[in-house]
């Protein structure tokens, strides 16, 4: 038996909800911060492309630009990862509490001491 | 007991009519047979009933009664203690006989007197709501001229008692004798006997008879007096003490007479005046029984009034009307005797009327008429007494309908004074209450005017200044919260600059790339910790929709964690791209720069001046 409980879902639910929007709020700013890298080195290519520096030095210099591109747009990917599973798992709390918390108040209120161990099936639906 | 107290009062009288009406009993036991024989069936009304035996007996009555003696043993019945009774005792049980009858009579009549009384009560009660209506009418009067309404029902008011009280004679009495439920035949007993004293003056002269009448009828008077001063206070005790002054008056009269045996005749004389004035009583009664029927108020009044005239009280009761009878039929033989010895024109009238009823009344009437302005003049007379309780009753009711209405003036000055203060606060609330209202939105406006603010778009849009941590002569080193840690002047010119701006380069995508390792961490973490939720609600069976919900999170957790490990592989590959250029750029231009720094100069010279790379040979 799981020890999980409709109060304890919710909780853990909620605290992920809470973290995972947290975190993806400092790495959606962390990934511009290195948009911001990539844009320099490209304008940095293209200084000392006038300087005339070989078109080695150059070339690289672009690629390193472009791949931290590459490097800012997936960790934007994954700043909205986290907004999406903010949203789901905020999605999955309130249907925890639609379904529950009614039945959770029920039997907080309930005079039956041992009514933890009455079976769901006593309060099935016909 | 009325049957026991009148016989007693009887003998006084006689004894007091005694001396003069001698020659009046020879002459009475033809009249008085012929006089039974004739009028009883004319004179009894034809409600009247009576029992067969109490006619018979009352019959008889006067046959034996025809000698004066038949009278006389009543007195000495009556008079238990004063006079030994030389009457027959055959006589006594004739009397008896007839006191029995009369007692039945009377005791019947009184049954149907009660019900008469129910009816007057109810008719006396139909009659107040009437007289109610009518003070009604005042009030509203009242309010326009409170005098004039007033009157006129005082006016309306005092009509009507003294119309009803005018045909007894005894005005005053009428309104006060309607109590008197007391007995009504002890009255007539008294009545009868008041009038035999008449009757004993009657045998003087005719003149004096009129005085005997107005004796008779003062006598009455007195005795109404009587009941009329005790009657206010108690109705039946009333009754009697009229009686005992007159029972007193006669015994008195009879004292000084003395002559008992003679007055038997004195007594069948005084008791045939007497029968006169219950003619003309019965005429009152017959005249009163009209007003009775005209107007169902007086029938109170007539009571009393019977009380004066005779015993005929009986107008109510059978009995009492048979009594009438008998004393109308010595009623004219005492008229003849009167007139004899009066002398008077009177007479041949008379002798003619005696066996019909109808001449009896008339003679009966005509006297009446006679008497009666002597009746109305004594009780005016006398009546000053009597004159102050109607003055008081008027005084009380004017009194009250005066009240009544300064009772409604006060009332409506006082319900005026409420209503009055009661709007003026109702109205002062209201005052205060939109006095408040008016305030209040006043203050509201002047929150909601704009006010002009002396400020910028930059008060609205506030940057955050960011912290500059030291300046040197190529770089602007700054604090947290820029998005560099450095900020260069610019434009890449040489060497030393570009491997610095590598390097720089070099160690943020190093630290992007620990940093998105610790990403991914952090994400498959995550992503197992829902999986592990979701596999717990699968067992605790929590709800199919919760279940679903759990496992999209599961789903984006993994793609979160998928596309951390993206960005930290691509974050590596940045930084190694990053360390690859510099170490290239190193690679190239490191040793010439180094050649720079070694030689003399700070900078070599143009390139091409070193484009002589091979051998050359010297010339």
């Amino acid at each position: 038996m799981a020890d999980l409980t409709n109060k304890s879902l919710q909780a853990s639910v909620a605290r992920l909800e809470k973290k995972i929007t947290r975190n993806a709020d400092y790495i959606a700013a962390d990934a511009k911060a290195i948009d911001e890298e990539a844009r320099d080195a490209t304008r940095v290519a293209g200084q000392i492309a006038a300087k005339g520096v070989d078109r080695y030095t150059v070339a690289e210099t672009h690629e390193f630009a472009k791949i931290t591109l590459g490097f800012s747009g997936s960790v934007m990917a994954y700043a909205s990862s986290g907004y999406d599973t903010a949203k789901s798992a905020k999605a999955a709390g309130d249907q925890a509490r639609a379904s529950h918390d009614g039945i959770q108040q029920a039997v907080d209120r309930s005079t039956v001491d041992t009514i933890h161990n009455v079976h769901a099936d006593w309060f099935e639906q016909q | 007991m009325s049957s026991d107290a009148a016989p007693a009062a009887v003998p006084g009288p006689d004894d007091g009519a005694g001396t003069p009406t001698s020659s009046a009993p020879k002459e009475d036991p033809k009249g008085l047979l012929d006089s039974l024989l004739t009028p009883v069936p004319a004179a009894r009304p034809a409600s009247f009933n009576i029992d067969p035996v109490a006619n018979e007996i009352h019959q008889e009555m006067p046959a034996q009664g025809a000698s004066s003696s038949s009278y006389h043993p009543d007195g000495n019945n009556t008079q238990k203690t004063g006079n030994g009774s030389s009457g027959g005792r055959q006589e006594t049980g004739v009397i008896r006989a007839w006191l029995l009858a009369g007692a039945e009579r009377w005791r019947k009549g009184g049954d149907a007197r009660l019900k008469r009384l129910d009816v007057w009560k109810a008719r006396a009660l139909a009659r107040q709501i009437k007289v109610n209506r009518q003070i009604s009418e005042n009030r509203t009067g009242g309010f326009l001229g409170t005098g004039s309404g007033i009157s006129g029902s005082g006016k309306s008011v005092n009509d009507k008692g003294l119309s009803t009280k005018n045909a007894p004679g005894g005005s005053l009495k009428g309104p006060k004798n309607s109590l008197g439920t007391s007995p009504a035949g002890v009255h007539g007993g008294e009545g009868t006997r008041d009038k035999g004293r008449g009757n004993q003056p009657a045998s003087n002269p005719g003149s004096p008879q009129k005085t005997k009448d107005g004796k008779g009828k003062d006598h009455a008077a007195r005795g109404l007096k009587g009941d009329g001063n005790g009657k206010p206070g108690a109705q039946g005790p009333a009754g009697k003490p009229g009686k005992d002054a007159t029972a007193q008056s006669s015994t008195q009269s009879g004292k000084s007479d003395s002559g008992k045996k003679a007055d038997t005749d004195r007594v069948t004389l005084g008791k045939a005046v007497a029968s006169e004035a219950k003619g003309r009583a019965k005429d009152r009664l017959n005249h009163r029984l009209d007003d009775r029927r005209a107007n169902p108020d007086p029938p109170i009044v007539s009571r009393h009034k019977g009380n004066k005239g005779s015993t005929d009280d009986a107008a109510k009761g059978p009995g009492d009307k048979k009594v009438s009878l008998t004393k109308t039929d010595r009623d004219e033989p005492a008229k003849k005797d009167n007139k004899g010895p009066d002398g008077t024109p009177k007479k041949p009238g008379k002798p003619d009327t005696p066996k019909t009823s109808d001449g009896a009344e008339a003679a009966k009437g005509t006297a009446t008429k006679d008497k009666k302005p002597e009746l109305a003049k004594s009780k005016d007379a006398s009546g000053k007494s009597w004159t102050t309780q109607p003055a008081r009753e008027a005084g009380y009711r004017d009194g009250a309908r005066a009240a009544r209405v300064t009772a409604q003036a006060q009332a409506y000055r006082d319900g005026a004074k409420d209503g009055w203060n009661d709007i003026n606060e109702a109205a002062k609330r209201e005052k205060d209450r939109l006095n408040k209202a008016h305030t209040d939105r006043k203050k509201d406006r002047e929150k909601l005017k704009d006010k002009p603010v002396n400020a910028t778009s930059a008060d609205y849009h506030q940057p955050k200044p960011i912290e500059v941590t030291g300046i040197d002569a190529k770089e602007i080193h700054l604090g947290a919260g820029a998005l560099k840690p450095r900020v260069s002047r610019g434009e890449v010119r040489n060497f030393v600059t570009f491997i610095a701006r590598l390097e720089e380069k070099s160690q943020v995508m190093q630290k992007a790339a620990e940093s998105t390792k610790g990403l991914q961490a952090e994400a498959d973490t995550q992503a197992d910790e829902v999986t592990h939720l979701l596999e717990d609600a699968k067992t605790v069976k929590g709800g199919d929709k919760l279940v679903a919900k759990l496992q999209q999170l599961a789903d984006a957790a993994r793609s979160q964690s998928s596309k951390a490990a993206e960005a930290h592989k691509r974050a590596v590959r940045a930084a190694d791209a990053c360390k690859a250029l510099l170490a290239n750029v190193k690679t190239r231009y490191e040793p010439i720069f180094k050649a720079v720094v070694n030689s003399p100069e700070t900078r070599p010279a143009e390139m091409k001046f070193y484009r002589d790379r091979g051998y050359t040979t010297a010339a």
